[in-house]
């Protein structure tokens, strides 16, 4: 009836919808304003770049488009009764600094969304961040409130006290299962320099998003530029890069590489001294896209992702090769999505998606077969996914979908041609959700309440998660925010998530003899802007989790769930505040994280390795003046970090245990350790500053940057870990710093 | 005034959040006495070594000489002697352990909580297949009469390198035999002459051979108020020839 009611209200009237584009390149502009001139009528587009203005009284009226770093763009149009009109824009940007740009979007989706704990990144924000030899996406988001690091060089996302398998990464809709795999965890898969802007929910998100328990990164890489052939290509220490976009018929591609080059460089140097000197890794990914628009109402984009590290090396003898060791792992995927308006009102997705990670471990002994192994492990997931936007009027946006996933998940240990452990598992996972964002009062209350039903075919098993969010607008600039979820996870990982270094996860999923994780999260937050463009956020939160499932310390990777996993319970709570500003040629921000993690095993609590209490950054960036020789009009960005020390049990006692050496036919000893309870003592403190230094250039008469990283400048020894040297008695306890020095890297980018 | 006065007060409250660091937990550790004891049966002759548990900020020696050792058994109470040269406490007189009975043995060292470690002996076993140069393979069982009071046999091919590979196996408790598959893992041996030696074993034993030096952290087998073994067991061995199928 009310949904009627709602229908009814709306005819006699007329609306306005389109796209908002950017004229240079084609890319859609997410939160850009549009409104009637002389009217309180207006609206924003969305994410995709969508808006309609719902309720119109028939007649002539100017609309204007604005959006802050492109120029208004102003017309006349005539609004019919029960008719809806059409403008679909491009905004020609203005020379305004891209970063105000940033700005409005932030500040329109301050007050049209309903959210919590959401975080934008856009690549020059990425690129802006100081890096370790390159940038990266989850360096960067390391940076933000609620998201903490292990140690110096950790890649992985621990997001208010969740474990990074409790994350939902996602790239252009394609599951990435292990997103930080390069250089043995070093570097994410998502290379900076496609990627158009990430999202990340760090808690409480909407009913679209599920199957995971903390937290979710949805990268979206670049369109490709509809408009004209650009392109970049870089080399850094590590890496060199390519990156293509251009137009194509009725759509724009883009196409994005990257490999490690050093392995190269060795192997020339060896071709030319004549000696046998190689480095037996690299790795490579890429990325592609490409958009079709055979009409306004529809829009159809392939993306695709691949990705591997390598590692091969043969051992020779006599001019014979003896051994090979071959090792690689690497996400894979691609998706097709179509995107069709049905109706101004009215529009969908519909999404298919392949997405796999291969580890995969060979050795082939030439002299003696019997010697041979061969160990894999795979997941793969097919995605079936659908999801609609209603745009019922100008109080209600109803979203609804629904998503079907088979995953497949297998291993096997091969010795001499025989399967030693030959195990798969799969499960067909279906999910449907629905969604309304209601505007109670029109800018002040909003209301966003959901349901996503999950269902396991497999173990006939269902969940359902409930999610409401509600902002209030206290005053223009001020809002409260307000939000609660269930969330459940159906895979596990079996390899610890505390581990200080893992380069990749090994998924399973949740078996008949466990109950489903799930978590509960509370937010509240304050969210109030100074001005356009300087912003404070403040969130408490509390998540409460049940049934985790923890691998036990000896991380049986051939073994089942039910062997190889302790049920757990647990909470984390703390605050998280986000302070930025920009200003004409400065941008900064200051994230600080308290936070207390707890897992409970029986009756047992204990902070868990990566419960991280305090962490603060500090990011700074600036336009050099022109009175500074060399650097002027470059930019330096500067980041400091400061944080309190990880749990560790301390090694407090120490004994010899006898056993009988079958070899050297003797008894023997060997010094057992007592640990102290596993997070009775903390590392110390740790801070360091980084800086980024980049200045445009020309070169071959090219437009180009050169730039310059420095990590840990004024070089800290941020304490990753002990160890005890038995030689020493009594033994001596040994502290390891993960950059001893402080750490430089350089590089160019060229642009044509 | 009053609002200068606010910002400081919120200062300085950031700044105790920020400084203020976890509270240890840790308590100062106190070392125990670490036993190491196996009674064989029916062997005559056994070893009592004491040693300690070190703090990590501690020099560790070789062993503790003047601790009063007292072996109990059902006849007996005997206090050991050390003897320097092999670093151990012995019984002044060899003693015949008897199958099926407790002993117990308390080490008393001054500084430390007096150790109170208790065993029970296994019965008698013998191997009823393989005999003494038969032939086996990878589907053969290994056949023992059941030893009472050894919930669990341990042993180990040893080939003619000397090269050991164990096994273990817990018996069926309604079967009046104890049938042992040949270890899947011997597929991956060679054919050849072997000798099988099985020890019937008390709890104690089967908790030290399972322990994980890598993983575990603390052994206590069979033993109150310290760490370390005190365990007993019964052997039987044959000589066979395996073949690869």
């Amino acid at each position: 009836m009310i949904f009627i009611s709602l229908l009814l209200l709306a005819y006699d009237y007329g609306s306005v919808s389109g796209f908002v584009t950017d004229a240079s390149n084609g890319e859609k502009l997410a939160y850009a304003n549009v409104y009637l001139e002389n009217t309180n009528m207006g609206s924003a587009t969305n994410d995709k770049g969508y808006y309609i203005i719902h309720n119109i009284t028939p007649g002539t009226y100017s609309i204007i488009f604005s959006y802050i770093g492109y120029e208004s763009a102003k017309m006349g149009i005539s609004i019919k009764e029960n008719h809806n009109t059409v403008i679909n824009i491009e905004m020609n940007p203005s020379l305004i600094e891209l970063e105000e740009i940033k700005v409005s979007a932030e500040r329109t989706r301050f007050e049209q969304e309903v959210e919590v704990s959401h975080i934008t990144f856009t690549p020059r924000e990425i690129k802006s961040v100081p890096g370790l030899f390159e940038n990266d996406l989850i360096k960067t988001l390391q940076l933000m409130p609620g998201v903490v690091a292990m140690h110096d060089l950790s890649n992985k996302l621990y997001v208010r006290g969740g474990s990074p398998d409790e994350n939902l990464v996602l790239l252009d809709g394609i599951t990435i299962y292990n997103p930080s795999t390069h250089l043995f965890g070093l570097f994410s898969t998502f290379n900076p320099d496609a990627v158009s802007n990430a999202e990340l929910y760090a808690g409480g998100f909407p009913a679209i998003y599920g199957d995971r328990l903390s937290s979710v990164l949805a990268v979206t890489t670049k369109e490709g530029n509809s408009k004209k052939y650009t392109g970049e290509a870089s080399i850094g220490l590590i890496t060199s890069k390519l990156m293509f976009e251009g137009p194509i018929p009725k759509g724009s591609i883009l196409l994005s590489g990257r490999r490690t080059y050093f392995d190269a460089l060795v192997w020339a140097y060896s071709k030319i001294k004549n000696d046998t000197l190689s480095l037996p890794y690299y790795f490579y990914d890429g990325i592609a896209k490409i958009n079709f628009n055979p009409s306004p109402e529809n829009r159809f984009t392939i993306a695709g992702i691949a990705g591997s590290d390598i590692i091969s090396f043969e051992e020779s003898f006599t001019n014979k090769t003896e051994e090979k060791i071959d090792l690689e792992w690497g996400n894979r995927g691609i998706s097709l999505r179509w995107r069709r308006v049905f109706s101004p009102q009215f529009y969908g997705e519909i999404l298919g998606a392949w997405s796999n990670f291969l580890t995969h471990f060979q050795y082939e002994d030439f002299s003696d077969s019997t010697n041979n192994l061969h160990i894999y492990e795979e997941i793969i997931d097919y995605t079936g996914k659908c999801d609609f936007n209603y745009f019922l009027n100008d109080r209600h946006i109803l979203a609804c979908g629904i998503d079907a996933k088979q995953l497949e998940i297998g291993y096997n240990l091969n010795v001499i041609e025989q399967d030693i452990i030959a195990q798969e598992q799969k499960t067909h996972l279906f999910t449907a959700y629905v969604q309304d964002k209601w505007s109670l009062i029109p800018n002040i209350l909003s209301v966003q309440a959901g349901l996503r039903a999950l269902y396991d075919n497999t173990y006939k098993r269902s969940c359902l998660n409930p999610r409401i969010g509600i902002k209030y607008h206290v005053k223009p600039n001020t809002a409260l925010n307000l939000a609660w979820g269930k969330y459940n996870q159906f895979l596990i990982t079996i390899n610890s998530q505390e581990s200080y270094f893992s380069i990749f996860d090994f998924w399973r999923l949740v078996d008949s003899t466990h109950n489903i994780p799930s978590s509960y999260h509370v937010i509240a937050g304050l969210e109030q802007w100074f001005d356009n463009n300087t912003r404070l956020t403040i969130e408490p939160y509390y998540k409460k989790y049940y049934d985790l499932l923890i691998p036990k310390e000896d991380e049986i990777f051939f073994s089942t769930p039910s062997e190889s996993l302790k049920v757990a319970n647990g909470y984390s709570t703390g605050l998280d505040i986000f302070f930025k500003k920009s200003f004409e040629n400065a941008f900064g921000w200051i994230s600080y994280s308290l936070c207390f993690t707890k897992r409970k095993e029986g009756e047992h609590y204990y902070s868990p390795r990566y419960d991280r209490r305090h962490n603060l950054n500090i990011v700074f960036g600036f336009t050099i003046p022109e009175y500074i020789p060399l650097f002027k009009n470059g930019t330096l960005n500067l980041r400091w970090y400061f944080a309190t020390g990880l749990p560790y049990a301390e090694d407090l006692a120490r004994y010899r245990y006898r056993y009988y050496d079958s070899i050297e036919q003797n008894w023997e000893y060997e010094w057992i350790v007592i640990h102290g309870p596993r997070d009775a003592h903390r590392l110390p403190l740790s801070h360091r500053l980084d800086f980024h230094i980049e200045k445009d250039m020309r070169i071959f008469g090219l437009k180009g940057s050169w730039y310059i990283d420095v990590m840990n400048i004024y070089n800290h020894d941020n304490i990753a870990f002990y160890t005890l040297d038995y030689d020493e008695n009594p033994p001596k306890k040994i502290a390891y710093t993960l950059l001893p020095v402080p750490i430089p890297s350089f590089g160019i980018n060229l642009r044509f | 005034m009053q609002k200068s006065r606010r910002n400081g007060i919120i200062i300085v409250v950031l700044f105790i959040i920020l400084i203020s660091c976890e509270k240890s937990l840790f308590e100062e550790y106190e070392p125990e006495l670490n036993i190491f004891c196996f009674l064989k049966c029916p062997s005559l002759h056994y070893t009592v070594i004491v040693d300690q548990t070190y703090r990590m900020n501690e020099p560790s020696n070789e062993y503790i000489d003047d601790a009063l050792v007292i072996l109990s058994g059902p006849n007996s109470v005997d206090t050991l002697q050390f003897i320097p040269g092999d670093s151990a406490y012995h019984s002044p007189y060899p003693l015949l352990f008897q199958p099926e009975k407790t002993y117990q043995l308390t080490v008393i060292k001054e500084g430390f909580d007096t150790v109170i470690a208790q065993t029970k002996t296994p019965g008698n076993f013998s191997i009823v297949y393989p005999q003494s140069h038969d032939t086996l393979t990878i589907s053969d069982t290994i056949i023992l009469t059941k030893s009472s009071g050894a919930p669990y046999y341990y042993g180990y091919f040893t080939d003619e390198n000397d090269y050991k590979i164990p096994f273990w196996y817990v018996p069926d408790t309604l079967d009046s035999l104890v049938r042992i598959p040949i270890p899947f893992y011997l597929t991956f041996a060679q054919s050849g002459y072997y000798r099988i030696e099985i020890l019937a074993c008390d709890e104690n034993y089967y908790q030290y051979s399972q322990f994980k030096p890598e993983q575990d952290s603390v052994l206590q087998a069979g033993i109150t108020g310290g760490v370390g073994v005190f365990a007993s067991y019964r052997t039987r061995y044959v000589y066979v020839y395996f073949v690869l199928e």
